[in-house]
C-alpha cells in the first residue's frame, strides 16, 4: 500500500513549549490511522500542520507525493476535514451549511446535490434537513459537522475528536459512518483520547505523549507490548493476609491489590488464570459475589509506557 | 464558485438578526428618536412674539427714531418681534406684575427696559436697546468725526451691511440636519459589522468557520471578496433604505443633489466595511469584543463629527483639523453638508477622497494580517 500521508521529523514549539517533537509517521492508503493520546499531548497540533494551517520549525509534510502547503489547492480538493470544534453557520438550515461548504469543493449544482443527499443519509440527518442548528441536540449538531466535512467525498478524511461530547447514539452513528466512509475507499486519520474508538475503528493505532510516539501498530501489536495478560477482579466477603501472601507466590502472578472487600489480581501471562482463582479461593473456603475478568486495554498499554491514564 | 460563495453570504448576512437589527432596525429607530426630538428643538425655536410695553410718556414721543424702531419690530409680519402695547407707566407696571409682559421699556434720560425675570425674551429686549444706543452712537461719532461722510452716504452702506447680514440669516439653513448627516456617517460605519464578520469567518487563526474554509480548495482571497461584496450589498441596501425613510418618511432634507449623496454614502459604506476589517483581523479578541470596540469607534467617531453636539465639530475643525480629516464620520458629514450649502463640488469631492483613502489605508493595513497563510496558533 502506498503512503497517502508522510510526516517526517515534525517539530513545532508554541513560544517555550515544544508541541510536537520530531514526529514521524505514514498514512497508508485505504487505512484508518488512529492519533490516541490524552488531551494536549499534539494530537491537534499534529492535524493542523498536516493540513498546513499551522508553522511548524522542523520537519516535512507530504501528502498524495506532494509537498503540502497552504496553496496546494489540488491536494486539499481531496482532503475532508471534520474539526473538534462544530463549525457551521447558525444563519443556515442543515441542508444549507452542508451545501455552502460542499459548494466550496463541488461546483456542479446536480452532483452537489447528490453528494449533500448521500451525507445526509450516512449520518441519519434526513429528518432533520430543514432544521436550523440551534434547533439540533448536541449529537445531531456534531453528524451535522461532519455531514459538512465529508460531503464532497474526498478520499483522505481527517477526523479530530468528532465524538467529543456525544450521546451514545449519535457515537454510533458517527462510528459506523467512518466504517462506511472507509469501506467506500477514503483513507482516514482519527484522533481521540477515547480508547475504545480507535479500538473498534482503527487498523493502526499511534499513541502520543507529550509531543512524542510512545508506541505504534495494530491494536493487538500494542498490546502485546505490556507485561499483564489478564486482570481479574473478584468482590469478596472475606479475606486475610494469609490468602494475601499465599496468593501472591501463585504462579504467572504480577500483582495483588485487596482493598474493601475488592480483590484485584493482574497475571503477567498464562491460560486459565481464571479457573486458577476460583479454584483457590474453593480450596480456603473464601466466599466472593462476584468475579470477572478483563483483557489487557490501550490505557494499560499507555499507563506501562507512560506511567500516567490516558485520561490524565 | 464565487458566486456560490455570494449567495450563500448574502443569505448568512440577511439572516443574521443581531447585525441587521444593529445596522438597520436600530438606526432607523434612532433616526425616528432624532426626528421627535429635533422637530421639538425646532418648533421651540420658532420666535414667539415677546409681550412688550413701552411707556407712553413724553420723552418717547419725542425719540423719534426709537420710536420708529419699536415699531417697526412690531409690525404684523412673519419677522414680528414684539407685541407692544403704548401704556402710562402705572399700567406697564401692573402689566410686569401679572406677568402678562415680559418687560417695559421707559425713555427717561436714556431709553431704561425694566423686567421682573431673567429670560430669552428680556435678554431679546435689552439687546434690541443696546443695538440701538450702538447705531446711533456710531452715527454721532460719524457726523462728529467726519460730516461730509454722511453726505456721501455712509448711511447708506450702514444699512446695505445690515441686510447682507440680514440675508444670511434668513437663508433656509436647518442646523438640525447636521444631527442627521452624523447619523448617516454612523450607520456607513456600521457596515464594519459586517466586515469584523466577513473577516472572522475566513481567517482560520479567528473562527473555527474559517478553519474549516481556510482548508478548503479555494483561494482566500476569492473567499474574502465574495464575502465583502455580499456585505457591501446588504450594509449599502440597508443605507439606502435608511436614506429613503429619511427622505420619504420623516421628510428630512438632504438637498437636491441625490446622485452624489448615494456616492458619498457607497463610498461611506466601503469605509466602515474596511474599518470592521481592520479591527475584525488586528487582534484574536472574541467577536463580542470586536463588535464593541467597532462600536466604540464608530461612536467616537460621531461624536468628534458632532452628532451628539453639534459644536465639537466646528471645534475639532478649527482646534485640531488633522482629526477632522482622519475621521471618516466627518468626511460623510462634511461632504453632505457641502452638498446641500454650497454650489460647487470642490468640498463634496475633497471629502469623497479622504474617504477613499481612509478605505485604502485600513484595507492596506488589513492586508498585512490577511497575506498570512500559516498561522503561529490557531
Amino acid at each position: 500500500m502506498k503512503n497517502i500521508i508522510e510526516v517526517k521529523k515534525l517539530t513545532k514549539h508554541y513560544k517555550d513549549f515544544k508541541a510536537l517533537d520530531n514526529l514521524s509517521f505514514e498514512v497508508k492508503e485505504g487505512e484508518i490511522l488512529g492519533l490516541l493520546g490524552p488531551n494536549g499531548s499534539g494530537k491537534s497540533t499534529t492535524i493542523n500542520c498536516i493540513l498546513s494551517l499551522l508553522n511548524f520549525d522542523k520537519g516535512s509534510i507530504k501528502i498524495l507525493g506532494q509537498e503540502m502547503t497552504p496553496d496546494a489547492y489540488d491536494i486539499k480538493s481531496k482532503i475532508g476535514v471534520v474539526f473538534q470544534d462544530v463549525a457551521v453557520f447558525d444563519e443556515l438550515t442543515v441542508y444549507e451549511n452542508i451545501n455552502y461548504f460542499c459548494g466550496l469543493y463541488v461546483n456542479d449544482k446536480k452532483i452537489r446535490q447528490q453528494y449533500i443527499s448521500d451525507a445526509i443519509d450516512l449520518v441519519g440527518l434526513k429528518e432533520f434537513e430543514r432544521f436550523y442548528p440551534k434547533q439540533l441536540s448536541g449529537g445531531l449538531l456534531r453528524r451535522l459537522n461532519i455531514a459538512c466535512g465529508i460531503a464532497h467525498k474526498p478520499s483522505i478524511i481527517i477526523l479530530d475528536e468528532p465524538t467529543v461530547a456525544v450521546d451514545p447514539q449519535s457515537r454510533n452513528n458517527i462510528l459506523e459512518g467512518i466504517k462506511q466512509l472507509n469501506k467506500n475507499g477514503a483513507t482516514i486519520v482519527y484522533t481521540t483520547h477515547y480508547m475504545e474508538e480507535v479500538e473498534i475503528l482503527c487498523d493502526r493505532i499511534i499513541i502520543l505523549d507529550k509531543g512524542k510516539i510512545v508506541a505504534s501498530g495494530t491494536s493487538k501489536e500494542l498490546k502485546e507490548l505490556v507485561s499483564i495478560e489478564e486482570k481479574i477482579t473478584v468482590e469478596l466477603e472475606s479475606f486475610n493476609d494469609k490468602f494475601l501472601e499465599e496468593l501472591k507466590g501463585s504462579k504467572n502472578i504480577g500483582e495483588v491489590i485487596y482493598n474493601d472487600n475488592i480483590l484485584f489480581v493482574t497475571y503477567k501471562k498464562g491460560k486459565h488464570n481464571l479457573k486458577d482463582l476460583i479454584d483457590f479461593m474453593q480450596v480456603n473456603k473464601i466466599k466472593y459475589n462476584k468475579i470477572f475478568s478483563e483483557l489487557p486495554t490501550l490505557n494499560d498499554v499507555f499507563l506501562e509506557l507512560t506511567g500516567k491514564e490516558l485520561r490524565d | 464558485m464565487f458566486w456560490h460563495i455570494f449567495i450563500n453570504r448574502l443569505k448568512i448576512l440577511l439572516r443574521s438578526k443581531s447585525a441587521i437589527f444593529w445596522t438597520l432596525v436600530f438606526p432607523i429607530i434612532l433616526a425616528t428618536l432624532f426626528n421627535l426630538a429635533f422637530s421639538n428643538l425646532t418648533s421651540g425655536e420658532y420666535f414667539e412674539t415677546i409681550d412688550l410695553a413701552v411707556v407712553n410718556n413724553d420723552n418717547f414721543k419725542v425719540e423719534e427714531n426709537f420710536k420708529d424702531l419699536i415699531q417697526s419690530l412690531s409690525e404684523d409680519s412673519e419677522e414680528q418681534l414684539f407685541n407692544t402695547q403704548y401704556v402710562s407707566l402705572e399700567k406697564a407696571k401692573t402689566l410686569l406684575q401679572d406677568d402678562e409682559i415680559s418687560g417695559y421699556i421707559i425713555v427717561n434720560d436714556k431709553i431704561n427696559v425694566v423686567i421682573k425675570n431673567n429670560g430669552i425674551n428680556q435678554s431679546t429686549i435689552k439687546s434690541v436697546v443696546d443695538n440701538y444706543y450702538q447705531v446711533v452712537s456710531v452715527i454721532n461719532n460719524i457726523s462728529k468725526s467726519n460730516p461730509e461722510a454722511i453726505r456721501n452716504g455712509v448711511l447708506e452702506k450702514l444699512n446695505e451691511s445690515t441686510s447682507n447680514f440680514n440675508d444670511v440669516s434668513n437663508e433656509n439653513v436647518d442646523p438640525i440636519v447636521v444631527y442627521f448627516y452624523t447619523l448617516i456617517g454612523m450607520i456607513c460605519l456600521y457596515g464594519g459589522t459586517f466586515g469584523v464578520n466577513a473577516v472572522i469567518e475566513t481567517e482560520a487563526n479567528l473562527s473555527k468557520k474559517g478553519a474549516r474554509v481556510s482548508v478548503s480548495p479555494v483561494h482566500k482571497f476569492k473567499l474574502l471578496l465574495a464575502s465583502f461584496l455580499a456585505a457591501i450589498v446588504i450594509h449599502y441596501s440597508e443605507v439606502l433604505i435608511l436614506l429613503g425613510y429619511l427622505l420619504f418618511i420623516l421628510k428630512i432634507d438632504l438637498g437636491n443633489q441625490i446622485l452624489p449623496v448615494l456616492l458619498l454614502t457607497f463610498v461611506g459604506s466601503l469605509a466602515g466595511t474596511s474599518l470592521g476589517t481592520l479591527i475584525g483581523v488586528s487582534n484574536k479578541k472574541s467577536e463580542n469584543m470586536k463588535m464593541s470596540i467597532l462600536i466604540s469607534v464608530t461612536m467616537l467617531f460621531s461624536f468628534l463629527a458632532g452628532m451628539m453636539v453639534l459644536q465639537i465639530k466646528y471645534i475639532i475643525a478649527n482646534k485640531i483639523p488633522v482629526l477632522a480629516n482622519i475621521n471618516p464620520v466627518n468626511f460623510i458629514t462634511d461632504g453632505l453638508y457641502s452638498l446641500y450649502y454650497y454650489n460647487t463640488l470642490d468640498r463634496y469631492f475633497y471629502n469623497v477622497i479622504g474617504l477613499l483613502v481612509f478605505t485604502l489605508v485600513m484595507f492596506l493595513i488589513s492586508y498585512i494580517f490577511i497575506r498570512r497563510k500559516k498561522y503561529d496558533s490557531l
